[in-house]
């Protein structure tokens, strides 16, 4: 077992600092580990959902669905890459209510991100998804939250320490994820330029954090990010002018919208609404 | 002449380095060695403000998200420069316009940013090409007189000096890389200089995901600022030999008439010599072309590459995701003759590190280029 000094003292003589072997090994140990597809390291869990996200290339005039009460990423990196995030409420169990999420469905919507990956309910929006043809991206905030079920979903991204992974269930879904995150390489013969078909940004992890991430993974390392998950329909982010520049829209969305999730955060829908 | 070491190893650090990694690897949530980055940093660049992010491309996508600069708005930028910085401004949601470079700097001239300025026109990026300052005093002027902001991609620039200052003052903001090749790395990483608080709140707030902001999880990990800690330590000392080292290759290359290397920088500039250029003249070299000298000097063992497609050339600028996300199409057929000249027949560079090797290195490449030139011109005549 190698210990994290062992692994940076090695980053630091390799002097290998990015997408280097550290990076590479520990992508294949993290997809053996979970018995998973593909698994990328990038440079934090907001990248790793950007990537994705645009490797459905979502934009202006797209819709996705997120929780009322979610990691804030979620929501925010929908804004980011321009299209608008549409809350659905939650059940008693803070997961997605399928039935509030179907009166979200429109011709627009492209996807829905959920942060549970508990075989209930990746099974019951997987089978959401599919009935609407839109994919089912999950969002988890640590590798331990991942279970089987969650290779039903188009990528998976899992949290680490100033760090984050996605893991590609479709191959289109690796391929575009892995040219978004660096500039548009494709994944074969890395080193050429080619820039034909995607132009991709930088969302490339350092050999340091991937051996902050490998020691976690090959110890069973407990860890935690300090997400936490938060009301974000009413983020005064979605109702600013920069917001619907970006979207072409602005949400209006009060908590008594979302009675469900008012439930779990307060008890009740709170007074001052 | 045996071929000297032109392959400087790379990035330099001192094996001392790993008890602060390890501080900041047991204390992953501070700011510690962040903050420390951060003020360093800035002081570097005579700026008020640096914000540690996760690399350059980000760097100049949060500094036009923090402009709110976005769909329907157009930056300008020159043709000849990495890909990240279109992608950036694509990221944000802006339209890029290309403008003209200078020839014999490669950097994009005011003239030139003059004369595709629209009503939409909200920035102009000016990329620090190879650590060279752009005149930043006539791009400054344009910006001012149509009021518009002047940006800095100072990607390859780390530790370069404008007119007496730290290239990262001037202008709204500047954007640094700390890539594995650059002259001050972390493996990956970037930064943001910027004078104005306004502008650093608001980066700040995006940065930490604070309420009314637009958050982006793209921030510097505290490992990676005690590494660039540890390379701000030695940056005195590189920067001064390579500049040394570029000023004696030019003196070489001097009475060679078919290559050339760029002006020297004024007096009270500092080149952050990241690339040294080495132009070469097809015009002089008798039907050699620009890519058959290159690939000769590769061969003796001179890391010479030929330089950059003009970013125009890239088919997915105009796909349709690009399309869509913009509300517009980029136009790929700018009026930029000097980018396309010196792009196809022109421009080489060395190696990021060969300016770190040492005198004999210079010689050999020097050397090199007039052997190439003879044995090429010998082919060539031979074989007519
Ligand atoms: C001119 C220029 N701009 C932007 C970047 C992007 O920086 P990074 O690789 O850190 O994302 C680079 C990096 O090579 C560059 O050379």
């Amino acid at each position: 077992m190698n210990c994290i000094r062992t692994k940076l003292e090695n980053v630091l003589r390799d002097r290998w600092g990015t997408i280097g072997p550290l990076s590479v090994s520990t992508g294949e140990a993290i997809a053996k580990k979970l018995k998973a597809n593909p698994a990328l390291l990038l440079h934090s869990a907001g990248a790793a959902l950007e990537s994705t996200l645009r490797s459905l290339e979502l934009s202006f005039g797209d819709e996705v669905i997120c929780a009322a009460v979610s990691y804030p990423a979620d929501s925010m990196t929908c804004a980011a890459v321009g299209c608008v995030p549409v809350f659905c409420d939650v059940d008693k169990d803070r997961k997605i209510s399928v039935s509030s999420a179907e009166s979200c469905v429109t011709d627009k919507t492209k996807a829905i991100i959920s942060d549970s990956a508990d075989e209930k309910s990746v099974e019951t929006l997987r089978a959401f998804a599919d009935k609407h043809n839109i994919k089912l991206v999950l969002n988890l905030k640590s590798i331990y939250e991942y279970t089987p079920a969650c290779v039903d979903c188009y990528a998976c991204v899992i949290a680490f320490p100033s760090s984050g992974v996605a893991v590609a269930n479709e191959f289109e879904a690796y391929e575009g994820i892995f040219a978004y995150h660096n500039c548009g390489r494709p994944i074969i013969n890395e080193a050429t330029l080619v820039f034909d078909k995607i132009l991709g940004g930088d969302m490339r992890i350092s050999e340091w954090q991937a051996a902050i991430i490998a020691d976690i993974v090959e110890n069973d390392k407990e860890y935690c990010c300090g997400i936490e998950q938060k009301f974000m329909a009413d983020s005064e982010a979605f109702s600013s002018d920069y917001f619907e520049k970006q979207t072409g829209r602005k949400l209006n969305y009060e908590k008594s919208d979302f009675p469900g999730a008012c439930a779990v955060l307060w008890g009740d829908i709170p007074a001052f609404c | 002449m045996a071929v000297p070491n032109i392959d400087h190893r790379w990035p330099e650090y001192r094996d001392s380095l790993i008890d602060s990694i390890m501080d900041a690897a047991e204390n992953l949530e501070g700011r510690k060695y962040r903050d420390e980055f951060e003020r360093r940093f800035a002081q570097l660049n005579s700026a008020k403000h640096a914000i540690a992010c996760a690399n350059g491309t980000v760097a100049i996508e949060l500094i036009l998200r923090g402009l709110e600069i976005g769909r329907g708005d157009e930056v300008i930028l020159p043709p000849y420069t990495f890909i990240a910085s279109i992608s950036a401004i694509v990221f944000a949601g802006a339209t890029p316009v290309f403008a003209d470079i200078h020839p014999e700097t490669y950097c994009i001239t005011a003239k030139s940013v003059e004369s595709v300025i629209t009503s939409k026109t909200k920035a102009i990026l000016a990329v620090q090409l190879g650590g060279r300052p752009c005149d930043m005093e006539e791009l400054s002027k344009v910006a001012e007189k149509h009021g518009i902001y002047l940006i800095s991609d100072a990607a390859q620039a780390v530790a370069g000096v404008y007119r007496g200052k730290g290239i990262g003052s001037y202008g709204i903001a500047a954007s640094f890389s700390f890539q594995n090749s650059k002259n001050l790395t972390s493996g990956e990483g970037g930064a943001i200089t910027t004078n104005c608080d306004k502008l650093n709140e608001k980066i700040r707030g995006m940065l930490s995901f604070k309420e009314g902001h637009i958050g982006i999880d793209d921030n510097l990990s505290e490992i990676q600022a005690a590494v660039l800690l540890g390379g701000l330590d030695l940056i005195p000392e590189q920067l001064k030999k390579r500049t040394k080292n570029a000023k004696y290759l030019a003196k070489l290359l001097e009475p060679i008439p078919y290559v050339s290397a760029m002006p020297l920088v004024e007096e009270n500039d500092t080149h952050a010599r990241h690339l040294f250029f080495i132009r070469i003249h097809e015009d002089k070299l008798g039907g050699i072309t620009r890519d058959e000298f290159t690939a000769a000097m590769l061969k003796k063992g001179v890391p010479l590459v030929t330089g950059y497609f003009p970013l125009y050339d890239f088919p997915c600028l105009t796909n349709n995701y690009v399309t869509k996300s913009l509300g517009n199409t980029i136009n790929c057929k700018p009026e930029t003759p000097v980018c396309e000249y010196i792009s196809r027949h022109e421009a080489s560079w060395l190696s990021p590190t060969a300016m770190l090797c040492e005198k004999d290195a210079m010689e050999y490449i020097a050397k090199a280029a007039c052997e190439v030139y003879e044995e090429l011109s010998k082919s060539k005549g031979g074989a007519e």
